[in-house]
Order: C-alpha cells, then structure tokens, then sequence
C-alpha cells in the first residue's frame, strides 16, 4: 500500500511541484482555448498570446518564490556560472 | 522530409537528455545498494523494475495511436507543458541559487549510510538491496516512460524516435556506471534540466496549440521560435530572481540585526 501511495505521489510529482503555478498553467490554457473559440478570430496574435501568457507565469512563479526563499532567509549565494 | 525531421531530431534529444537526468539519478542509488549490500541483489532489483517499466511501455504505448491525434495533443501535450515548465522553473530557481543544486555525491553518500545501518540478510538474497534498487529504478524509469510516451505521443511514429533516445541515454549511463563505478556528478544535471525544461515547454505549449486549435505561425517551426522564446525567459529569470533573493534578504537581515 505504501509502494502504491509513493508511486501515485510521484507520478503526480511530476507534473505538479507548485499547486499555484500549475493551476495557473491549467486556467490559462483553458483561458485562451475559451477565447479562441469564443471570441477571438484566428490570427497569429493568438499563439503568440498564449505563449506570452506561459512565459509570464513562469516568471511570476520564479520571482514569488525567490522573495519566499529570501524571506525565509535560506537563499543560497549565487553562483558564479550562469547555468550551474 | 522537412517537417518529419523537425520533429524528430528534438525528440530523441528530449528524450535522451531528460532520461539521462533520470538515469544518473538511479545509477547513484543502484551503485550504493550494490557497493554496501552487494551487486546481486542490486542488480537484481534494478533489473526486475526495468522489466515491469518495458510491459508497461507495451501496453500503453500502442494505446496511444488508438486515440484521435488532436485530443492526445491536447491532453499528452497539456501533461509534457506541466512537466516542462516544472523542469524549467526548478533549473531557473537552481541556477539563481534560490535553491540548492542536486548533487550527486552527498546523495550517495547518504544511501551509503543508510544502507549499512540496516543488518545485513543472511540468505543468499538481500530483501533491503533488493526493495531498494527497485524502487528506485521504479520511481526514476516511471518518469523515463513518461517522458517517452509524452514527446512520442506528438505526432505518428514518434515513439520509436523517443525510445531511442531513452535507451542511448540508459546504455549511456549503464556503461559510464561500469567503467567508472562511482556517482556521475560531472554530469551537468542543472544545465540538462535547463535544456529539457526548455525542450519540453516548446513541444508541450505547441501540441496544446494543437489540440486547442490554435494556428501556429510558420507551421511547425514554430516549435523553433517557441525553444528560443522559452530560453529567453529563462536567461532573463536567472539574473531578475538572484537580485530579487538577494535583495529580500538583505532587507530581512537589515532588519534582523535591529
């Protein structure tokens, strides 16, 4: 039962880290699919939209937990690489 | 020929870059059950959920292709956006020091310890070794054939491009594993998430494009413009999160030290 539950956790953990930022995804992809049917004509604008709007979100997302880390004061010094 | 090979190429690299992160990740556990309980057992386990994860890639692999294209866009493509961005987010939290970097060798390290505070078995098979192996191999290989069922369920005949990259990724590994017989932390992990997370955004934000119908300029090589879109924000995150970490904890320790 516990092999179960950590697999249905894990599977689950994959796609979900941060409930907020995942609901955020979700609302947004179903936003612009709403609007694309409903109200927007079809133009290259509203690709570029839903792209735009996924990029933010992330954004948003990083920076919200970068002021939680700081915060909580266990921000590690950054590093000298810029991708490491 | 254009546009097959447009999807080709970035899901055996998808694919082979993701399952190499996964594959280093179980290698260091299996390589610790093997080193501190012995390599039967080890082995053993590993090889057992490598089996299970193989009939699991059989039965739901060809699923896939019963199912209308657009709504397994929709939903595979929805599922491949979550675990992208979560990949990307983590790899921009990691490279902005917001978090710390995962490392390899404290990891072994760890399981060393654990491994040896448990008795050993006194028959010829290490129920410890065995468990542990296998569900380490069981939990890292399920995010393998996700990953693999997820970039592969994009369009027809990609499954077989998408587990080819996930095995050269294993073989990989196996062989590097063998030859070196510690931890692979020269692996850039932060760098291949990083590049995954990207990947995966692109091809996951386009094939819910897709499946919600929207009409992408430029037709597939969108996919392209959508790889260097989500770079971008990425490169731009790195640097705005460091200030902003670094600027709250200057205030919190400005106001600490009051």
């Amino acid at each position: 039962m516990n092999a179960i539950k950590t697999i249905v956790h894990e599977l689950g953990g994959l796609v979900v880290d941060d409930v907020g930022f995942a609901l955020a995804v979700v609302v947004w992809i179903a936003l612009v699919w709403l609007l694309s049917d409903f109200i927007l004509s079809p133009s290259p604008w509203v690709p570029t939209m839903f792209f735009v709007g996924l990029g933010t979100i992330v954004l948003e997302s990083v920076m919200r937990r970068s002021r939680a880390a700081a915060n909580a004061g266990d921000a590690i010094p950054p590093l000298p690489a810029p991708l490491q | 020929m254009v546009v097959d090979w447009l999807h080709v190429w970035p899901t055996v690299l998808a694919a082979f870059l993701a399952s190499i992160v996964e594959f280093v990740e179980a290698l260091t556990v299996v390589l610790a059950v093997g080193a501190v309980r012995g390599w039967k057992s080890a082995l053993s386990g590993a090889g057992a959920a490598i089996a299970v994860l193989l009939v699991i890639v059989g039965l739901f692999g060809p699923l896939l292709t019963r199912i209308p294209l657009q709504d397994v866009q929709l939903v595979v493509g929805g599922l491949l956006l979550l675990f992208g961005l979560r990949w990307l987010r983590k790899a921009i939290l990691r490279a902005a020091g917001v978090i710390p970097l995962h490392d390899e060798v404290a990891v072994y390290a760890r399981e060393t310890g654990t491994l040896q505070s448990t008795g050993l078995a006194s028959g010829p098979w290490d129920p410890v070794a065995l468990a542990t192996a296998f569900k380490i191999t069981m939990l890292e290989g399920l995010e393998v054939v996700f990953i693999v069922i997820a970039v592969g369920a994009g369009g027809m005949g990609l499954l077989v491009p998408a587990s080819i990259g996930a095995t050269a990724a294993l073989v990989l590994v196996v062989i590097l594993g063998i030859v070196l017989h510690r931890p692979l932390s020269m692996v850039p992990e932060n760098t291949l998430k990083f590049s995954v997370g990207v990947l995966l955004a692109a091809f996951g934000t386009f094939w819910v494009g897709e499946g919600i119908g929207l009409t992408w300029p430029g037709a597939d090589w969108s996919i392209l413009g959508l790889m260097f879109g989500f770079f971008l924000v990425a490169a731009v995150a790195v640097p705005l999160c460091r200030r902003c970490a670094s600027a709250h904890l200057s205030v919190a320790l400005r106001q600490a030290s009051r």
